[in-house]
């Protein structure tokens, strides 16, 4: 018997003891945590011994044969020593000719463990390789959006799963945890039954909206819109939390008309350089209304925080002025129209959001989706900081909670001897184009060879054709790592078997728990697989970076490296006290739930953000910034790109396409578990009742559905939870479990320039009956 | 004593965790399930009734439901099924079962009975769960033990402790001072097809 | 249509769809040689015997490989094999009750046909009795259900009574043949005849029990059952003897008046009329008070079970009216209006056992598994959108084996015991 912790993308971090007979796991049980509450388990975790013994587990390297086409399926098993001396020579030679940024190393989120995960040993090899590593894309606009006003960064916005109970509502804008998270839930259904009132914003009448108190059903895309226009009501009928803006936003901050800067100390006199961050410790003006006059925000007695003002000379607003102006272009009659919620609903949210105890709006990666999803995500934020729903017990995002309290040293396991660093700079969503034309930036760029680890981006692509046309013809060499035979692998010229979860040691720094997680190596690697350690190691090596990979080194020497520094020292964590533990608490308040923003946000100020300053893309690649840098201080509403009912899309494809999240998969993790398979057989498409009747479709009809871009031929079920001229699929299936085509063929591609997140669901469809 | 499970239909929120739990636990083989998550609502699984945006749905997790009365105990020719005095569990004997499917017919609660129409086939080489899980046998009715193995060694049914909505409970109804008594006390409970007269050992909350 | 057609077509009867045309021809053309005399009952015996031999090899394929290859599964897990069954244990009563009720009443009977309606009887049985064993899982624990008979359950009841009452017929046979020969008192056959009759009674009502007394199945749920069976019975079997009795009489096997037929045909007229009243009074009772007994009547009246239930009404109808408009009582109509009755109870069956299972209690959608119902591949309100039920091609087959082995029983019993009419020997 021995302990682990499921690591699956599903950002929630169930422990399991795994039961061993015969030297083969039999049995996965939850086992339990310091708080009972979060002990969880699901389908997927439970079953996981069906990929660990699975028929369809890679059992061997394998090379594709010699003159079969990519994907043709045939393949011949080889040695360890062969395939990494292959390998090699692929990688040296791609490296003699071109370089090394034209080995690309595509890494995902298939492993949370911090050592077999993105961030861990492929990432060590990667950064002494110098390889090109394309930038994570998926899932951040929404964490991008509420950085503009907590400063939390891509992922830090929300409170402990368990801070749900001290909320008196508990408003689900957007996200489906009874599917998606049902660790999260499982905290919110307690809280329901505490008298915690639970509303769910959706444009489908998803499973939680179901479970929940009042559904809202919304037009697709347009919260941002609602948000904004609640916004506006509140401000507009006094309803605004003024103790809240005025001591914990940035309100009374001062905006230069003629530069949209902050008014600062540094702009009339000399400010001195902090000795130890080389950065000026400059201070910001505020009107003072006591003097009537501008003075450093610390020696304000009373911070106006409305009005325009003069000072010398530099005509400025405060922040809150320019946002109240900003919120006048939104009002609840055109938000009515925009988001088809009804006028007295409007009022209603927005009152709640004002006059509620604590609010807590569990948000995740639904509106993130789409083009205009960080305006959305950045909306909702703004709503809560003027109702003064934020950093206290309670109030606040939920959703995907990271712990705060520990860092580990990531910098500790890259920077390994012969560091090079990665190009990290090119979007998933640009990288097929990088390699059809061997172009970026404007120049040359070749992209030769590829090593996809703990991912399977041939099937998370958005309009997957672009991986299928443009990288798998146009690459020397690919080598992917798994446990399956996922549509990557397939493409591939070259497999090898990696370790499962149990077969490895690892820990993980739990998300949505406040705990950190050892998992023990609970049995060896089956057949031949290796872990991600091993292998690193081994191609490392063939590579010439005995330094970097020295042949004794293996997962405790580092874990040691990753387990080291002040952050995790203060937190007194250790791998040995990990062995023996199992997991350690790491709650920042003892007995009290994590909570963002509790004395102060991640920001400049320390306050939230009304104004942005200076705001920049998630990530610059070279896209044009200077003409949407004026508007992106103050937040707005942007229609979505093709989900818009204004869209030129919509005029050609009714049918906005969704790809939800079940409980059946792990985005395409489990997607050929025979036991799932046994519960949930086949690919089905579910389509609105009005919408199956304008086209003839009955349940259980095999329809083709298709746009500009693919199509997909599957099972087409009628679905009562959604609105006419909507249409879901859960997520995950590989493209020879459809009939014909795959949904990734429909899903959009692109990204906003500023949020550089996948926007997958920004897409519309139409179906016709096979 | 009359042990039984509590449902919370509340928080049931249909993952089938527990019909994992319990296939994995006692070795079902394959496309046998003892513990069926139903969804009450349209025609498929998970897809509600109704019409947008007034749909509703709710999940129904029906196993063996371990009747006080038990129709399949009256008409097994050969006493193959008969109900445990001591636990008030309904037991199915697979090495006495003579495959004549009066138990599956007499139940009322459809699909609570399963029959091994072929030599029992396993996904995986592996024998999963329980050491002493139960055997399955070629042409032999089987169900639900309420994990036999396990409260014989004090533990509580897998379903109850695997269920990630803690929507499972289970203890004696025979002791008014267990969990479930009291929750069959103060919640709003029903039994499934209580019509029939089987006053069966699993309650649900509504 | 010649006579020799009646006898091919009462096989027919007994295995509505799989019966081979081969088969059928050779069945009939047994029964043409034995017009002429022994040898084509031989060949009758010796055909019979090799499709009863196939049949228990097709039972061993089902035994080894798994009763998967049949159509029945969880929520329909009955089939063909207990609708012959029923159907056998209802052909078995009419040939006894024929013969008893004239000895057992002291009234007019029919003819001295009274032997072969009680050897009717017999072979049925002993198809009834085969019918139940081809359907078990595991027939090798039937010593079970002597060690550890659970008294209490009406499968046991039945399985008692079907042992009494196949004994009983061969007795009642036997001192029916020992009275002839003066050495079984007319007084003793009576009290035989009594009991035999009773027996037979009990044997339907209790077959009828394995199923209305199930609470879970609506449809069957009805104490109107049992006796609803006997007259199922008494329809068939009367059917049966009527038929049989024309086919023996055209092969030159025994000499029948025309009036006892005429006499058979107003009896079978009336069993029918008792049968079709029963079904009405179920009918009524079910849909009056449009609970959820309308939904037991939608599906036999328009739903998935609609061309058994008509061809139920109209076969009854049609064979009524045979029987009781005087210009049709022709031997050949008769014989037809015999083999429709018995036709019209197989529909009978089919209704009460598929019509169980079409109806679930739990009808909640769920994951569905190829061993959930019949027509996994879908969801359930699919599965029962057509009928949940339809065998596959081995039950065919193994049924058409037992009641093979029936007719060999029958044909047996022709050859080797004096079965004529007293003084046609």
């Amino acid at each position: 018997m021995g302990y682990g912790v499921c690591r699956s993308n599903c950002m929630q971090s169930c422990r399991y003891a795994a039961h061993v007979r015969d030297g083969k796991i039999v049995r996965l049980e939850p086992a339990e945590y310091s708080q009972d509450l979060y002990r969880g388990s699901c389908l997927r975790g439970m079953s996981y011994m069906h990929r660990i013994y699975g028929s369809e587990r890679i059992k061997y390297p394998m090379r594709r044969v010699d003159g079969t086409e990519r994907g043709a399926g045939e393949w011949e098993r080889i040695s360890w020593d062969d395939a990494i001396s292959e390998i090699a020579d692929h990688f040296k030679e791609t490296i003699e000719t071109y370089g090394p940024t034209a080995v690309a190393f595509t890494l995902g989120t298939g492993n949370y463990g911090e050592m077999h995960g993105a961030t861990g040993i492929f990432a060590r090899l990667g950064n002494v390789m110098g390889v090109t590593s394309p930038a994570g894309i998926v899932d951040l606009a929404t964490g991008y959006g509420i950085d503009r006003v907590l400063g939390t960064g891509l992922m830090y916005f929300a409170n402990e799963a368990k801070s749900v109970l001290d909320s008196s509502h508990v408003v689900i804008w957007g996200s489906n945890p009874v599917h998606s998270a049902p660790q999260n839930w499982r905290w919110i259904q307690h809280a329901k039954e505490q008298g915690t009132q639970v509303l769910t914003i959706d444009p489908i009448k998803s499973a939680t909206a179901h479970k929940s108190d009042v559904y809202v059903p919304i037009k697709p895309t347009t919260d941002g819109y609602l948000a904004l226009a609640m916004a506006r009501y509140i401000v507009e009928n006094n309803l605004q939390n003024d103790d809240f803006i005025r001591n914990r936003t940035t309100a009374p901050l001062l905006v230069r008309r003629d530069t949209g800067l902050l008014l600062r100390k540094s702009d009339f006199e000399e400010v001195p350089v902090d000795p130890e961050t080389q950065e000026p410790i400059d201070e910001f003006y505020v009107w003072d209304a006591a003097s009537n006059s501008a003075v450093l925000f610390d020696e304000a007695v009373d911070p106006a925080l409305e009005g325009s003002f003069e000072v010398n000379g530099v005509e400025v607003d405060t922040s809150y002025s320019l946002l109240k102006n900003r919120l006048m272009e939104y009002s609840v009659d055109e938000a009515v129209t925009v988001t088809g919620v009804p006028k007295e609903t409007i009022i209603e949210l927005a009152n709640l959001f004002a006059n509620s105890r604590a609010v807590s709006v569990n948000i995740s990666f639904g509106m993130d989706h789409y083009d205009n999803g960080y305006q959305s995500c950045w909306a909702i934020a703004i709503l809560m900081a003027l109702a003064g729903q934020l950093g206290r017990d309670g109030a606040g995002f939920t959703g995907i909670y990271l712990n705060t309290n520990l860092s580990l040293n990531i910098p500790g396991l890259w920077a390994a001897p012969g560091f090079k660093g990665m190009v990290s700079n090119i979007p998933w969503t640009l990288f097929h184009e990088v390699v059809a034309k061997q172009e970026w930036e404007g120049g040359p760029f070749p992209v030769k060879a590829m090593l996809t680890a703990i991912s399977n981006p041939a099937s998370n692509w958005g309009a997957s054709n672009g991986y299928f046309d443009d990288i798998v013809p146009n690459l020397d060499f690919h080598v992917v790592l798994d446990m399956e035979m996922t549509d990557t692998a397939r493409y591939a010229d070259m497999v090898l078997p990696v370790a499962s979860f149990y077969e490895v040691e690892d820990f993980r720094k739990a998300h949505n728990f406040p705990y950190i997680v050892h998992q023990d190596q609970v049995i060896d690697p089956l057949y031949e697989a290796k872990s991600d350690v091993e292998i690193a190691g081994l191609i490392g090596r063939a590579m010439g970076h005995e330094d970097a990979f020295p042949a004794e080194y293996g997962f405790e020497e580092y874990a040691r490296m990753l387990l080291s520094g002040p952050s995790v020292e203060a937190a007194g964590v250790s791998l040995d006290r990990l062995r023996e533990e199992q997991y350690i608490e790491l709650t920042p308040i003892p007995g009290k739930a994590g909570i963002v923003g509790r004395t102060q946000f991640p920001t400049v100020t320390g306050r939230a953000q009304l104004y942005t300053e200076l705001p920049a893309p998630r990530l610059i690649y070279g896209q044009p910034t200077e003409e949407r840098f004026a508007k992106e201080h103050l937040v707005y509403y942007q229609e979505s790109t093709e989900v818009s009912e204004n869209s030129e899309a919509a005029k050609k494809f009714p049918i906005v396409f969704i790809q939800e999240h079940t409980r059946w998969r792990t985005h395409s993790q489990w997607f050929n578990s025979p036991l799932l398979r046994e519960l949930d057989p086949e690919p089905i498409f579910k389509i609105s009742a009005q919408d199956a009747k304008e086209r003839g479709i009955v349940d259980g009809d095999i329809v083709e559905v298709f746009n500009d871009r693919g199509k997909m031929v599957v099972k087409c079920v009628i679905d009562p939870s959604l609105p006419t001229g909507m249409s879901r699929m859960p997520k995950g299936w590989q493209r020879d479990q459809f009939i014909e085509g795959g949904y990734q063929e429909l899903t959009y591609p692109l990204h906003d320039e500023w949020a550089v997140a996948a926007s997958y669901s920004d897409a519309r469809v139409d179906a016709k009956r096979r | 004593m009359r042990y039984g499970f509590v449902i919370d239909q509340n928080r049931c929120i249909g993952c089938h965790t527990c019909s994992v739990a319990c296939k994995i636990e006692n070795n079902l083989p394959d496309d046998m399930w003892w513990n069926r998550i139903l969804t009450d609502g349209g025609d498929w699984v998970d897809i509600p009734a109704g019409e947008f945006p007034n749909s509703t749905i709710s999940y129904v997790p029906v196993n063996c439901q371990h009747c006080e009365n038990p129709a399949c105990v009256k008409v097994c020719p050969v006493g193959a099924t008969y109900k445990d005095a001591d636990t008030g569990i309904v037991r199915q004997d697979a090495d006495k079962c003579i495959g004549c499917r009066m138990c599956m017919s007499a139940c009322p609660y459809t699909g609570v009975r399963s029959f091994n129409w072929e030599e029992p086939q396993f996904m995986l080489s592996v024998a999963l769960g329980a050491a002493d899980a139960p055997s399955h046998q070629k042409h032999t009715v089987e169900k639900c033990t309420m994990c036999w193995h396990r409260i014989a060694k004090g533990e509580e049914p897998e379903c109850v402790w695997a269920c990630p909505g803690r929507a499972r409970f289970w203890g004696d109804f025979d002791d008014p001072e267990s969990e479930v008594s009291k929750l069959i006390r103060d919640k709003n409970c029903r039994q499934l097809l209580a019509d029939e007269g089987t006053n069966p050992s699993v309650y649900y909350i509504q | 249509m010649t006579n020799i057609d009646n006898v091919g077509v009462i096989d027919d009867d007994f295995a509505p769809a799989a019966a081979p045309a081969r088969g059928k021809a050779r069945e009939a053309a047994g029964a043409k040689v034995a017009v002429k005399g022994g040898k084509g009952l031989t060949i009758a015996i010796g055909v019979s015997a090799v499709i009863a031999i196939i049949g228990i090899v097709l039972w061993g394929m089902q035994l080894s490989g798994g009763m998967v290859q049949t159509a029945m599964r969880n929520l329909d897990s009955w089939g063909l094999y207990i609708t012959s069954f029923m159907f056998f244990v209802g052909l078995s009563a009419g040939g006894l009750i024929i013969s008893s009720v004239p000895k057992a009443f002291g009234i007019q009977g029919f003819g001295g046909i009274s032997k072969v309606a009680v050897m009717t009887s017999i072979a049925a049985t002993v198809a009834a009795i085969g019918m139940v064993v081809v359907d078990l899982g595991q027939p090798a624990r039937v010593w079970e259900l002597f060690a550890y008979s659970n008294l209490g359950s009406p499968l046991m009841w039945d399985i008692i009574v079907l042992m009494v009452y196949l004994v009983l017929s061969c007795v009642y046979l036997w001192a029916q043949v020992q009275h002839e020969k003066g050495k079984v008192s007319a007084v003793a056959l009576r009290v035989i005849s009594v009991i035999a009759l009773v027996t037979a009674v009990m044997v339907h009502s209790v077959t009828a029990w394995i199923f209305g007394l199930q609470q879970s199945h609506e449809m069957w749920h009805t104490a109107l059952l049992a006796p609803w069976f006997v007259s199922s019975a008494l329809v068939c079997g009367t059917g049966l003897v009527m038929a049989t009795v024309i086919a023996l009489r055209a092969a030159g096997y025994l000499k029948l008046d025309q009036a006892y037929l005429v006499k058979l045909a107003k009896l079978l007229a009336v069993f029918l009329l008792v049968d079709l009243y029963f079904f009405g009074c179920d009918l009524l009772t079910e849909a009056f008070p449009a609970g959820s007994g309308l939904a037991v009547v939608d599906m036999l009246v328009s739903g998935p079970l609609a061309p058994f239930f008509w061809g139920e009404i109209i076969l009854s109808v049609v064979a009524v009216v045979l029987c009781v408009v005087p210009q049709l009582r022709t031997t050949p109509l008769l014989a037809v209006a015999g083999i429709l009755a018995i036709a019209a109870i197989f529909c009978k069956r089919v209704q009460l056992l598929v019509g169980g299972f079409q109806i679930a209690n739990l009808d909640y959608a769920s994951a569905l598994t190829p061993f959930t119902v019949t027509n996994w591949e879908g969801n359930l309100a699919q599965a029962y959108q057509g009928m949940v039920y339809w065998p596959t091609a081995l039950e065919f087959g193994v049924t058409l084996g037992v009641v093979a082995l029936g007719f060999l029983v029958f044909f047996l019993g022709l050859k080797f015991l004096p079965l004529k009419p007293q003084g046609q020997e």
